[in-house]
């Protein structure tokens, strides 16, 4: 299953979400949330010479299903 | 994590495909020693991300060498796996890839930042001296690495943060930013309903406060309590304890309930004749609220008990009714209580239809409609409650559950709120603001 999403920004610029799954290449529209894609990159080091830079992204969706497939390590 | 409501909102966290790195154990066939080159391939093979890295050029063997250096420095393997006890295995005591990794950036003074498709392992001090040569591998196999210059300059603009929670720092280092934008999130469009309300909660009700004869089988009786706690003397703080026998059977619900209203919502009440009656009501009490048709906000406290009568006036009836049933404290749960009683007993039913139900609001806000506009494309506005809903006549309200069985089941057709949104005079239909009006 193929999810997709998508938000504009302040410019409305608009931004795509996809969510690929291992459940079959159907696509399905979502309606993302209030803070529909936040990044982050870890800064939890005060100093700038860490070894690596990791970064993690939130999802915000709305849905009224249940979505296991997205739950996934190779979604 | 529990689903709860029809539509819930769900977070769905990702990582990188570096950070996957953490889960993996470093393995290999034999502990060779190995080129530093080698050993970053096989590290960005197992994130099954990645087509390229990046190295800076900036580590040499030579002053002023432009050569790679990464397939000229070696190191065992053996150096990933700790010492091993008894019983143990390699599994049991190798680093995580991601050990590895850092280790490596650590000798080397880079940092690896994941973009895209690639892996770039940065050297800040270059950067800061315009060194922006780097060399470009492939994860997937031996090509010989091509020589490329990579640079980004950005100058922070006001337009590129908004407020509403977006922190932005920077540090004396040029790449200590943070910036996380949050630019739709309006928690609460309309005013809490709950906020500064205005309690007009009688301090007399001639139909429950008529002195009962002995016991009481049918109808109800009640008495009046003055809070003590809050609000100068010049506040209204009546409450209203009711006790009714919904259904006469024996044992009654105990009620305790004040009357409010709100400066920025307003209550429609309306008469028999479906005239609008909201600004004459002053005040109510609970028989009002028997034969009202419209809206009001309400605290209540509802507990189903056992019947005891004992007393020479209502409040003393009251007071041990509530001792009989162990109860010594009220808590009251906010409402908003809809009314639209049926029947045709006295006085004459002023049931609106659902067919009119689009001409007598119940309830409205009284904003200022100069604030700014929201919504716009994918904008998903939600009105979430929780909503009871009974048909018992005449005995407004929650009743106990004992008494809603399969009639507090909601059918088709009734027990729905019809909405609108309206901003001056547009109107919003789900997805945009028009001039044409739309319900939901």
């Amino acid at each position: 299953m193929i999810y997709s999403g998508s938000f504009a920004d302040i410019n409305n610029k608009v931004y795509k979400v996809t969510i690929t799954t291992n459940s079959g290449n159907q696509t399905k529209t979502v309606t993302l949330g209030g803070k529909p894609f936040v990044t982050e990159m870890d800064s939890d080091d005060k100093v700038i010479y860490c070894p690596v830079k990791y970064q993690t992204a939130t999802v915000s969706i709305i849905t009224p299903d249940y979505n296991f497939d997205i739950y996934s390590p190779k979604a | 994590m529990g689903f709860v409501e029809e539509r819930e909102e769900v977070e769905i966290e990702c990582i990188d495909a570096l950070s996957t790195l953490q889960y993996i154990k470093y393995s290999t066939q034999s502990k060779d020693i190995v080129s530093f080159l080698y050993l970053i391939r096989k590290l960005l093979q197992n994130c099954n991300a990645y087509k390229n890295f990046y190295v800076s050029n900036n580590i040499q063997f030579q002053k002023n060498g432009t050569a790679t250096v990464l397939d000229k420095l070696y190191i065992s393997e053996e150096n990933f796996f700790d010492k091993k006890e008894d019983n143990e295995v390699d599994e049991d005591v190798a680093w995580t890839m991601q050990e590895v990794l850092e280790e490596i950036c650590q000798y080397l003074g880079l940092t690896a930042v994941a973009d895209g498709d690639s892996v770039y392992f940065l050297d800040y001090d270059a950067i800061r001296h315009g060194r922006n040569s780097y060399y470009k591998y492939s994860v997937d196999d031996d090509s010989a690495p091509t020589l490329e210059t990579i640079s980004f300059s950005k100058t922070i603009k006001a337009e590129d943060y908004s407020e509403s929670g977006a922190t932005l720092s920077l540090d004396n280092v040029y790449n200590k930013v943070s910036v996380q934008a949050d630019l739709y999130t309006f928690d609460s469009v309309l005013p809490d309903l709950f906020s500064n309300l205005q309690n007009i909660t009688k301090d007399y009700d001639e139909q429950i406060t008529i002195p009962q004869q002995t016991g009481f089988d049918t109808g109800m009786y009640g008495t009046f309590v003055k809070s003590k706690i809050g609000g100068d003397n010049s506040d209204n703080t009546n409450a209203i304890g009711v006790v009714v026998k919904p259904m006469e059977v024996k044992d009654p619900d105990i009620i305790v309930v004040k009357y409010y209203n709100s400066p920025a919502y307003r209550f429609f009440k309306y008469d028999s004749n479906g005239r609008d009656i909201t600004d004459s009501v002053k005040g109510l009490n609970y028989t009002d609220t028997m034969f009202m048709c419209g809206a009001t906000a309400a605290k209540f406290f509802v507990k189903r008990g056992k019947d005891f009568y004992l007393g020479n006036s209502n409040s003393e009836i009251f007071d041990n009714l509530l001792s009989f049933n162990d109860v010594n404290k009220i808590d009251f749960t906010n409402y908003i209580m809809f009314i639209n009683p049926f029947g045709s007993t006295t006085p004459v039913s002023n049931h609106i239809p659902n067919s009119a139900i689009t001409q007598y609001p119940f309830l409205e806000t009284t904003m200022n409609d100069t604030a700014l506009v929201f919504g716009g494309e994918n904008s998903y506005i939600v009105i979430s409650g929780s909503i009871m809903f009974h048909e018992f006549n005449y005995y407004p309200y929650p009743v106990s559950k004992y008494w809603l069985g399969n009639s507090g089941t909601m059918r088709a057709g009734e027990g729905y709120l019809l909405c609108k949104l309206k901003w001056n005079n547009l109107f919003w239909n789900g997805t945009k603001w028009t001039e044409s009006e739309s319900t939901f």
